[in-house]
């Protein structure tokens, strides 16, 4: 089979998708299939096959796209500048779709409902068209909005432009693909439920990780050292408003104030790095909290951690989470969207309300403060991901669903 | 890469009503793009427009929407 993997978002980036899409290619081509990945560059300036080193420049298309979507002819695309670059944007995606050309696919593998919008307006009617959708983006845009103006109520900002956009996006493109696939529960009952996909066009399943290979990565070493007679407490992920890091450093500071045998380690970047280190330094908690950045030794520090924690407002299946609960640590999650599917409350770690710094302090400080708690939860997380993460069993349902779509399209020709 | 531009108007059928423009274009990268678009595929995708078109004539907040 010739399969493409699309996504609108920049590849390679930050956060679980691209990771995800890599292995699914190296899967996939174990098995041998072909296997191509296409979205935008790192700089949005393009888009790219990324392992063919296909690139079409946006420059080549701006200026009769815009020409011809001018103000004056199309008014209502020039009435809010963001929905205008993201519809445009879109455009850029199907116009590089057709570039590289999509009728050489036996199947189109999406990973977001802008792809799959985009991909269903220029692909073959033959080729068929399954999506992995790894969140709900009219959802972040709340979460975005609460972060921006705490005051906005959810009504406000649903009858803004910026909200109401995302949140088409996300009901064209999860009625666009021929079958939806969710990682978890939460997903799965939106899109029925709120966005009406029909049940049978939905399915969920876990994703998958390859355990040896992130076991063997945990082995690797590294230069960052836990501190003596500290116990490291570890946040791993993009540093973006969902992910809640400005609710975990209340929590550290609230923790400060009842012991100090801990350190926090923030790894990740992203667009609230400064504004987080500013809050550290306010807080007064500078000594106790340190950024190391975008890492590639996430696996390593993992394994020098003890307590991982993921305090996000809205997430679905976090790759962070999946690795943690590998690497056997004691995990502190909150309720938002799928994490609580992934995390049994007092058997494979603590949740804690999304939002909330007191309860993210009263797990922090009964792990710290309780040894044997601690290693039970990292011992019977442990056992219980070795068997759930299985990138084998993840490939083999994918699989059979490439396989199920291709009888159907070819029983329609 | 052997460049060759021609005027953008040639590729006037991928566009809702469409306009004559003095806009040059790489030929190579348009008409391939031209020779795998779907039959009626057009730009801007219209039923988006009529969409956020509604969505205007409903009114929507301007003031969230410039944070």
């Amino acid at each position: 089979m010739k399969i493409l993997l699309a996504t609108y978002w920049y590849i390679p980036h930050l956060g679980g998708v691209w990771p995800l899409m890599c292995q699914m290619k190296e899967k996939l081509e174990k098995l041998g299939h072909e296997v191509d990945i296409f979205g935008n560059t790192p700089d949005g300036l393009a888009y790219h096959i990324v392992n063919k080193n296909l690139v079409i420049k946006k420059e080549e298309l701006i200026p009769l796209v815009h020409t011809q979507l001018n103000p004056a002819k199309e008014p209502v695309l020039h009435t809010d500048k963001r929905t205008f670059n993201l519809e445009t944007d879109r455009y850029y995606m199907e116009l590089a779709a057709c570039y590289f050309g999509l009728s050489q696919y036996d199947i189109i593998h999406t990973q977001d409902v802008i792809s799959t919008w985009c991909l269903s307006r220029v692909k073959p009617a033959h080729v068929p068209l399954f999506a992995s959708v790894h969140g709900v983006l009219a959802r972040e845009t709340i979460q975005y909005f609460k972060y921006l103006n705490p005051h906005a109520t959810i009504d406000e900002i649903k009858k803004t432009l910026y909200w109401k956009h995302y949140y088409t996006l996300d009901k064209m493109g999860t009625h666009s693909a021929d079958l939806i696939h969710t990682s978890s529960q939460w997903t799965h009952d939106i899109f029925i439920q709120d966005y009406q996909v029909p049940k049978e066009r939905v399915v969920k399943f876990q994703y998958g990780i390859d355990i040896p290979a992130f076991l063997n990565q945990m082995e690797q070493p590294t230069d960052i050292q836990a501190p003596k007679g500290r116990k490291v407490i570890i946040f791993t992920g993009r540093l973006v408003d969902i992910k809640g890091v400005h609710i975990l450093l209340p929590a550290l500071s609230l923790l400060k104030g009842k012991r100090s045998d801990w350190e926090c380690w923030i790894v990740g970047d992203g667009v609230m790095k400064d504004v987080l280190i500013q809050k550290t330094e306010e807080y007064g908690i500078s000594d106790h909290v340190k950024f190391l950045g975008r890492r590639n030794d996430v696996p390593a520090l993992l394994k020098k951690s003890d307590i991982f924690v993921i305090p996000s407002l809205q997430d679905n299946m976090p790759l962070s989470l999946i690795e943690a609960q590998l690497a056997g640590k004691a995990i502190i999650c909150s309720d938002a969207g799928g994490l609580p599917e992934m995390v049994q409350h007092g058997v494979t770690g603590l949740v804690a309300g999304a939002g909330q710094e007191r309860p993210l302090f009263l797990h922090l400080l009964s792990l710290l403060e309780n040894d044997d708690l601690r290693i039970r939860l990292s011992s019977s997380v442990k056992k219980w991901a070795l068997k759930f993460w299985s990138v084998d069993l993840m490939t083999e349902r994918i699989l059979a669903i490439y396989k199920q779509l291709l009888s159907r399209s070819l029983r329609k020709e | 890469m052997n460049t060759l531009k021609v005027l953008g108007d040639l590729y006037n059928s991928m566009f809702h009503n469409p306009i004559e423009t003095n806009v040059y274009v790489e030929h190579q990268i348009w008409s391939k793009i031209r020779a795998n678009v779907p039959d009626g595929y057009k730009i801007p995708d219209k039923k988006m427009m009529d969409i956020i078109a509604k969505f205007i004539e409903e009114g929507t907040s301007s003031d969230l929407s410039k944070l």
